[in-house]
């Protein structure tokens, strides 16, 4: 039991710090693109023309 | 019954840039529209085809580069220029993002610009911008990337502030829900009281946690039912705030009962909230479509400088301007009128009748000159303090009757509560000799049940979405009950000048100017200034270079459908139809300038089409509407354009008086939407059953005016008749559905077969079921349109 606890102690606090960071993102209202934000900046790469 | 053609399946090519199929007999081979190989030449000649490989099939066709006016930029730039610091920080909207290559196109011209950061956030549509004003002229910039297809706007002023609550909430409410379902997996799989602590650790966890998601997820339909409470109303999110606080009180009471029961209502709960959410994220983005300047940059002002008398975009006025204010014109800004004037606000206020002010007497902005005579008025504020973009933003007066799918919404809010409330109540006497527990569980499954979100989440969504599309294609919704009267058109009457053509003419021979005495010269210039006729605006910007002498003092009267007339000392000038200026019939057949009813001067004009009017009105006469044509213009003139549209000639009437249009639009019976520009045609946009304008620069009827079109195409009058059919359709297809559901449910309560949980599973299931199809399914036939035709002007 006292394992149980331990995770369920792990869990919320990851919960908890989840929603810490949603807050966060959401005050900065950058919260719909927060995954593009990650990836930036995007890496100038040799052009691939579409133009056949 | 129109629609009975479907337009043509095109299996052909697909476009270079957007890999839309190329129509049939489509100029180019390798695009589908003007706009897609514009854009194309300048992703490749910028070295940007990397765009290309991020898009993957997500290009959409881009818009014809529109040169739109960039005067709003103006003043934000110098705003922030006043901010100490190199870097200068601004925040704009803009609307057409639609993948990550377009944000890769921002960021990336952006740098190449030399801008010190940019932010691109797509889904609020929005941009922050960091720049240094030595190394990157931000206009530029914006020109630039407009060219792309893209339109920037000031920051909406309405603002997202609202829209962080309920994706706050529904976050913590996911994120809560997970875990409680995860421990409900324990009790799924056996884990019973006999299994002492660790069933209470779990028990106990699920109802704190399930309490935090009542709280902060049930608070959004708490606060509703609270305040509609307060106010003496049966607010639709009662039954909901009362099933959770039954289901609620149900797991406090027998937390070991069932404990599944905690895994049922915190997904009720969060399910009920990203309903609430994804309706609110939709609404919110079609909002921005319009950006902020609702067509007031399109807007001109005769500014009156000494003896000139120049044209300037609305936005450029400044207190104390001298502005000149002709017949049907608007005033941008409030103002001072210099002598006694006759302007109406009948599309601000309703008041249909003309109101007479004195010299020094304030003109509201907003109001428009509703006398014969142009007058001089003095602006009292910049524009940019002006009233009168929030006035465009508003409804007609109208419009503010309910349209009728809103009447119907209203009558159902009203009785729906009450009625599930009643039944609820029935349900529990029902089920009372049975137990009061079997008693309450009925009670909570019928108010929990029923499901009124679909009619008050899924209809209004369909309509949101249907203008929003429209505004998306130019074709801007003014009356709430626009779309339900659009399903009963049947014949589309058009003007000619300013409707079917441009309004952008041009004089066949400008060598008639130079052959003008100064003196005729002069009058024709005073006459035209006064004008906002799309001849007169033509010969003003011809005359510009003599620059002839402007007499402020002129009594010059304009008369609808025939001209202008200026009765001086020795003479009087007219410019017009030569039926009207010269004495008796004239089969000259262009305007004509006249002395004393002697003609000084012919205008040959020349004007241009709107690009696709030829195939819009071959597409509504197929999709069964009888096409009619009606104008002031010569009957030549009109005979000559009808042919060349493939009107029958007895649908095409020309030299008429804007009192026979109305009379003919009359005489069409019901049924009648009316397409007209000018002054001349309000009195036939009272007669028909909706109108609209496609002069958003000259908004000189907005009273009677249904829409706007914006653009140089009237392809979005044919998307609206089309959108709204489907509208219907949708709607009719979800009020079956929702109504067919809630009885099966009550019915299903009330036999006592619904438990509260599967009740909070159906109601949330069925509500997005609806909020589903209602997307789907207009989204579906948007998709399998043709792409847009190529937009050229051709020579009328």
């Amino acid at each position: 039991v006292s394992v149980l606890v331990l995770q369920l102690f792990v869990s919320l606090a990851l919960v908890a710090f989840s929603i810490a960071l949603l807050v966060i993102s959401v005050r900065q209202r950058d919260h719909e693109h927060a995954d593009r934000l990650a990836l930036s900046p995007l890496d100038e790469d040799a052009p691939t023309p579409k133009d056949p | 019954m129109p629609f009975a053609v479907s337009p043509p399946v095109v299996t052909c090519p697909l476009c270079v840039h957007c890999s839309s199929p190329i129509p049939s007999g489509h100029d180019s081979a390798r695009f589908c529209c003007a706009g897609c190989e514009a854009v194309h030449g300048l992703l490749v000649e910028r070295g940007l085809t990397r765009y290309y490989a991020l898009a993957g099939t997500q290009v959409t066709p881009a818009a014809v580069a529109s040169g739109r006016s960039l005067v709003w930029l103006e003043p934000l730039v110098e705003q922030v220029a006043k901010y100490p610091g190199a870097l200068k920080t601004l925040e704009l909207d803009v609307q057409g993002i639609h993948c990550a290559a377009c944000v890769w196109l921002f960021n990336e011209t952006f740098r190449r610009a030399k801008g010190a950061a940019i932010t691109v956030n797509p889904a609020l549509g929005r941009l922050r911008l960091q720049w240094d004003p030595q190394q990157l002229e931000l206009s530029q910039w914006v020109h630039e990337i407009e060219a792309f297809g893209y339109a920037l706007g000031p920051v909406s002023r309405q603002g997202p502030s609202a829209s962080t609550e309920l994706p706050l909430r529904l976050g913590i409410c996911a994120a809560i829900t997970l875990n409680v379902m995860l421990f409900s997996v324990s009790f799924y799989f056996g884990l019973a009281p006999g299994e002492g602590e660790l069933f209470a650790i779990f028990s106990r966890l699920s109802m704190v946690l399930s309490t935090a998601v009542v709280l902060i997820g049930g608070w959004p339909f708490f606060r509703g039912a609270l305040r509609g409470l307060k106010s003496g109303m049966l607010h639709l999110d009662l039954p909901i705030a009362l099933g959770i606080v039954l289901v609620w009180g149900t797991c406090l009471l027998h937390p070991g009962a069932d404990a599944a029961y905690f895994d049922t209502l915190n997904v009720f709960i969060t399910l009920m909230l990203l309903g609430r959410w994804l309706q609110q994220r939709v609404l919110q983005a079609n909002r921005r479509f319009l950006l902020d300047d609702d067509g007031a940059q399109g807007l001109f002002v005769r500014r009156r400088r000494g003896a000139r008398v120049e044209v300037v975009p609305a936005p450029k006025i400044r207190a104390g301007d001298a502005l000149l204010i002709a017949s049907g014109d608007l005033i941008p800004v409030d103002a001072r009128a210099a002598g006694p004037v006759l302007v109406s606000t009948d599309w601000i206020t309703g008041e249909s009748s003309p109101r007479e002010l004195k010299a020094g007497d304030l003109v509201p902005a907003g109001s428009f000159n509703a006398g014969h005579a142009a007058f001089t008025a003095i602006a009292l504020t910049d524009f940019a303090q002006s009233s009168l973009v929030a006035l465009l933003r508003q409804p007609p007066p109208a419009a503010t009757v309910p349209a009728p799918h809103l009447k119907f919404w209203n009558r159902l809010a009203r009785r729906w509560v009450a009625q599930v409330l009643l039944a609820s109540g029935v349900g529990f006497l029902l089920w009372l000799p049975a137990g009061a527990a079997r008693a309450l569980d009925v009670a909570t499954a019928l108010l929990v049940v029923t499901c009124p979100c679909a009619i008050g989440i899924a209809l209004p969504l369909a309509y949101e979405l249907t203008q929003a599309r429209l505004r998306r294609r130019g074709f801007f919704v003014r009356s709430t009950d626009l779309l339900d009267r659009l399903t009963e058109v049947r014949t589309v009457v058009f003007d000619k000048t300013g409707t079917l053509t441009l309004g952008h003419l041009a004089l066949a021979a400008p060598a008639v100017l130079e052959q003008l005495g100064p003196r005729a010269r002069n009058a024709l210039w005073n006459l035209v200034c006064r004008s906002s006729h799309p001849v007169s605006g033509c010969l003003q910007r011809a005359l510009e270079r003599y620059a002839p002498s402007f007499d402020p003092d002129a009594q010059i009267v304009e008369v609808p459908g025939a001209g202008m007339m200026w009765s001086t000392d020795d003479c009087v000038w007219r410019l017009g139809r030569a039926g009207w200026a010269i004495d008796g019939a004239s089969e000259i057949p262009h305007a004509v300038l006249t002395r004393d009813r002697e003609v000084i001067a012919q205008f040959e004009l020349r004007e241009a089409l709107r690009p696709d009017a030829m195939t819009e009105l071959q597409a509504l006469r197929s999709d069964g509407f009888d096409v009619r044509l009606l104008s002031g213009d010569t009957a030549q003139r009109v005979a000559a354009l009808a042919d060349r549209l493939g009107l029958e000639p007895r649908h095409a009437q020309g030299t008429l008086s804007p009192q026979a249009k109305a009379d003919q639009v009359r005489g069409l019976g019901g049924g009648v939407l009316y397409l007209g520009d000018g002054v001349n045609d309000a009195p036939a946009f009272a007669q028909a059953l909706c109108a609209g304008t496609p002069a958003i620069e000259r908004p000189v009827m907005p009273a009677r005016s249904d829409f706007f079109l914006v653009g140089a195409g009237l392809g979005p009058l044919r998307d609206a008749l089309s959108s709204a059919v489907r509208l219907r359709r949708v709607v009719r297809r979800v009020l079956a559905l929702s109504l067919g559901y809630n009885t099966v449910a009550v019915a299903i309560c009330l036999a006592g077969w619904m438990s509260p949980v599967k009740a909070a599973i159906f109601m949330p299931v069925s509500s997005l079921s609806l909020l589903l199809i209602t997307i789907v399914s207009l989204d579906e036939r948007a998709r399998s349109r043709p792409a847009p035709l190529p937009l050229r002007e051709v020579p009328a």
